[in-house]
């Protein structure tokens, strides 16, 4: 028996003017490349899931020429993010009609399952732990069923924890690994499509499990960058300092995602900067506290927002840079949040910058509001969930003046100039430590 | 210093701060290429030979000082200017 999986990811933009933009903004297109070669983490863990008897062949959608026969497969499993997940219908559509039985997974499929079930033969909810195993078993026998639900809690015990299959990537030209440490985020953002809407709390995998997945990891690659497919890292500063402790001797160089909260304790940021940190993504929203009042159930962003950037200089004056995430058309924010935001990134010293427009991912609490709201502009509108373009009628002004002032922040930080101050600023931090 | 000293020092600089040797690497060798560094490593090692030849690249052109060649220029071109 052999089962194929084929992973989608990457990055795009739907409106034509950002994406004629975004070609020649040098910072936009670094980090577009990276997400786009990052390994399916989801898919790597499905294949250690599968029975040892069982051929597993990883494929990424890079590999599969539209204008090809598809490869045969017994099983084909697919997963994918809600921008591509049209594409990946098309893809499934193909292969059932070429007679090999799909399965579909991933965050889209475990909040959209009807939908998915329209191209599919059957769905994985949540994650493959707990559900793959029986899907296999049952389909030897020829009784899969449509819906396999995986389990929300307890993730990283054994044995339905398992090491992702990391040799699968060998031979790869990835320069970026990625390893997850935890499954959702307490903050609970209103407008986060991540882990947190597929487990029931937030779930952190113990360290040795962590450390003995960073060396197979880093393993497959000659030049490892390791990535943390995670949330919010260190959310527990106890395990943060443990993990930070155990990470150092592996010499590895490394990118994670937090809250700004990190910058509280002075003994991680320390162990951080030696332990190979090169970059943490903070998602700062926006710059002024009065905008986030409905970010979070807890008003935390809200109340973190004066501490900014205080705690962006404590961090990277230890020479591990913030990339600092912007959301832009927030309820409250009007057209004058593009010259705030532009002011906070100078006087900042980020960095690096991700400036994104706010997205109601399909089934996420934004979603609902938004949908009850009467604010959604169309009623299905996957492909654009990129991140960048307008999905609904914000509050503080137009659609087209959220459009246009996204064009204008863009340009105006993307540049090269600013990027090159931006740069500057990092290298006179690093020199001040040597 | 002349060129070759330069060479040298960069040398010893650059394995530091990489933490590995630099091999066989030749003058007009891509050091992102060849040492797979990424942007921010790249930023590092420039940091580094700023602080150690106690020079300034200039801003608007630090994408350009990938090679071993480029870098002995610069810092011998401002080592003469500055005597």
């Amino acid at each position: 028996m052999k089962i194929g999986l084929i992973a989608m990811s990457g990055i795009r933009v739907r409106t034509p003017e950002l994406a004629e933009l975004g070609v020649t903004l040098p910072q936009f297109v670094n980090r577009g490349k990276v997400i786009a070669s990052l390994p399916s983490l989801g898919l790597l863990t499905v294949a250690a899931l599968t029975p040892d008897d069982v051929e597993v062949v990883y494929r990424e959608i890079q590999d599969v020429n539209p204008e090809d026969e598809l490869e045969l497969f017994d099983l084909v499993g697919i997963s994918s993010f809600s921008a591509q997940i049209d594409e990946a219908y098309g893809l499934a559509d193909r292969y059932r009609a070429a007679g090999a039985p799909v399965v579909l997974g991933g965050l889209h499929v475990s909040l959209m399952p009807d939908e998915a079930l329209q191209h599919a033969d059957a769905v994985v909810l949540n994650g493959a732990e707990g559900a793959w195993p029986s899907l296999v078993q049952d389909f030897r026998r020829g009784e899969m069923q449509p819906r396999y639900e995986g389990l929300r809690s307890a993730v990283f015990k054994p044995p339905s924890y398992v090491h992702p299959r990391f040799d699968l990537l060998r031979g790869r030209p990835y320069n970026r690994v990625t390893v997850q440490t935890s499954r959702g985020c307490p903050l609970n953002c209103e407008f986060c499509a991540a882990s947190l809407r597929i487990t029931s709390a937030f779930q952190q995998k113990p360290i040795e499990f962590v450390i003995e997945e960073i060396k197979a990891a880093v393993s497959v690659t000659d030049q490892p960058f390791l990535e943390l497919a995670d949330d919010n890292t260190f959310i527990n500063k106890k395990w943060g300092r443990e993990f930070l402790r155990a990470i150092t001797p592996l010499g590895v160089n490394w990118f994670t995602e937090t809250d700004i909260s990190v910058a509280d304790d002075d003994e991680l940021l320390d162990l951080l900067a030696e332990s190979g940190c090169r970059q943490i993504l903070i998602g700062l929203e926006s710059p002024s506290g009065s905008d986030l009042g409905q970010v979070d159930p807890g008003n935390w962003k809200q109340s973190r927002s004066d501490r900014y950037l205080e705690a962006i200089e404590k961090i990277q004056s230890r020479g591990v840079s913030v990339n600092g995430c912007f959301i832009l058309g927030l309820d409250g924010h009007t057209p004058d949040i593009f010259e705030e935001v532009k002011a906070f990134v100078e006087r900042s010293g980020l960095l690096e910058v991700q400036l994104t427009v706010m997205t109601p991912f399909p089934g996420t609490p934004l979603y609902h509001r938004l949908h009850s709201e009467g604010r959604l502009l169309q009623e299905r509108y996957w492909d654009r969930c990129t991140l960048f373009d307008v999905n609904y009628k914000p509050t503080g002004m137009s659609v087209e003046e959220l459009e246009t002032g996204l064009r204008w922040l863009f340009a105006q930080t993307y540049n090269e100039e600013q990027f090159n101050k931006r740069k500057r600023n990092y290298i006179e931090i690093v020199k001040a430590r040597l | 210093m002349n060129t070759t000293t330069i060479e040298q020092e960069l040398r010893q600089a650059l394995t530091e701060a990489c933490q590995k040797e630099l091999g066989p690497i030749v003058l007009e060798d891509d050091l992102v290429h060849e040492l797979e560094l990424d942007s921010m490593a790249s930023l590092r090692l420039l940091a580094v030979v700023e602080k150690r030849f106690d020079i300034r690249f200039p801003d608007h052109l630090l994408g350009e000082y990938r090679t071993l060649q480029k870098l002995v220029d610069f810092i011998s071109t401002a080592q003469e200017e500055a005597l």
